[in-house]
């Protein structure tokens, strides 16, 4: 198996492959590097020249977008719909207002700041209009979207389709938002390891997971303090404040590396009862939840995909 | 007298609100409670492990809790997920 590992994304990225050519295998690399980098310079929500960022001061007016950014608010939509609204990337603002304002290593980097909470008025993504024949988007006027956790996803499946190309079997792994094509020869599953949310250190289980893809929403990767309370990013779009759960971190199995993100934030924002009940509509996904304890609360068909 | 006393009553009045008040504004500007530092548990959690125990299987409601087991590894897999 041969890896590339580097970082984009504020996150680490590893490229796993084997089964071809070397030098084809290293300038499919480079190839799904190139596409890494590109890709975030896209959808990036910290940078005021990318495309989301353009997008986001479009509201109110159509905008032409890229492919790429129309295939992702496609699959945002359809899944926001999917979710009952548990997943709404249009909580930008509410984002922003619990101060995450900033990357993340600029706020760790950074003295605190203090602000006075500002009235948001709550967006549904759901509501945002597509028009497929010209690519076009309308926000409506005042929204204001991340698509951080989904177009990472996104990102990671569409690079290591590309790797699939030069190889037999091939993973992208973004900051824990992976897409695994077909089985390394001779094995019968991938490794994972299932970082320990209260010691992210270490794992808490080694997964033994077939192709597909795989995301973990975790409330203790990215948390900061804000005027004097400790934050996440994870934003309960009911309550526009960061999410109060049961649960520490979700691992979900899907098909796409959208959904298993999307379905992960949804499980995580949810909690045990509303996660069975979206569980329910849709079997073929699968997941892991780690509790404040260190219990684990897995679907009935978790087994099916992660072999503990 | 009289006035001794009408004086010890508004006082004792006056003193009773005035404490009433700065305990208000005294409670109301406290430290809150901390929140949960859930990255300095209390708890510690079963680390690195293999095999699943099975806590409670009520699965009607389509998912159940367990445990991992005390198994460490030795090793860590070049792919991990934990969430971004």
């Amino acid at each position: 198996m041969l890896y590339d590992e580097f970082r984009a994304m504020n996150s680490n990225i590893v490229l796993a492959a084997s089964g071809g050519d070397l030098a084809v295998i290293n300038s499919g690399f480079s190839s799904a590097r190139n596409f890494i980098n590109q890709s975030e310079e896209r959808f990036t929500r910290f940078s005021e020249e990318s495309e989301l960022a353009r997008l986001n001061r479009s509201a109110g007016d159509w905008f032409q977008a890229s492919a790429e950014m129309f295939e992702v608010l496609q699959e945002a939509q359809r899944l926001a719909i999917e979710t009952d609204g548990l997943f709404n990337p249009a909580i930008l603002p509410e984002l922003k207002q619990a101060g995450y304002d900033r990357s993340l290593d600029e706020i760790k980097n950074s003295k605190p700041r203090i602000k006075p909470p500002m009235v948001i008025k709550k967006q549904d993504f759901r509501q945002i209009k597509l028009d497929k024949a010209t690519n076009s988007v309308l926000f409506p006027k005042g929204m204001q979207v991340d698509l951080g956790g989904i177009a990472k996803g996104w990102i990671a499946e569409q690079a290591a389709q590309q790797l699939a190309k030069v190889s037999c079997a091939c993973a992208v792994n973004a900051g824990g938002d992976m897409y695994l094509v077909n089985l390394p020869e001779g094995e019968t599953s991938w490794e994972v390891g299932l970082e320990n949310p209260l010691d992210p250190e270490h794992d808490l289980a080694i997964l033994h997971v077939l192709p597909g893809a795989v995301a973990t929403s975790s409330i203790t990767k990215r948390e900061w303090k804000h005027n004097g309370k400790l934050q996440h990013h994870l934003i309960d779009p009911r309550s526009g404040k960061p999410a109060e759960t049961e649960w520490l971190s979700v691992t979900v199995w899907a098909k796409t590396a959208a959904e298993a993100e999307v379905y992960a934030k949804a499980f995580l924002i949810a909690g045990p009862r509303v996660a069975d009940r979206l569980y329910i509509k849709d079997t073929t996904k699968a997941y892991l939840a780690v509790d404040r304890h260190g219990w684990v609360r897995g679907s009935e068909n978790y087994h099916e995909v992660f072999h503990v | 007298m009289k006035i001794i006393k009408k004086g010890m009553r508004v006082w004792i009045t006056a003193a009773s609100m005035f404490s009433f008040l700065v305990g208000w504004v005294f409670f109301a500007h406290a430290n809150k409670p901390a929140p949960l530092q859930v990255s300095q548990p209390t708890v510690s959690a079963p680390v690195r492990n293999q095999s699943v125990r099975t806590f409670n299987s009520n699965s009607g409601s389509g998912s159940f809790p367990f445990s991992f087991q005390n198994q460490a590894q030795s090793f860590s897999p070049r792919l991990r997920t934990g969430g971004s």
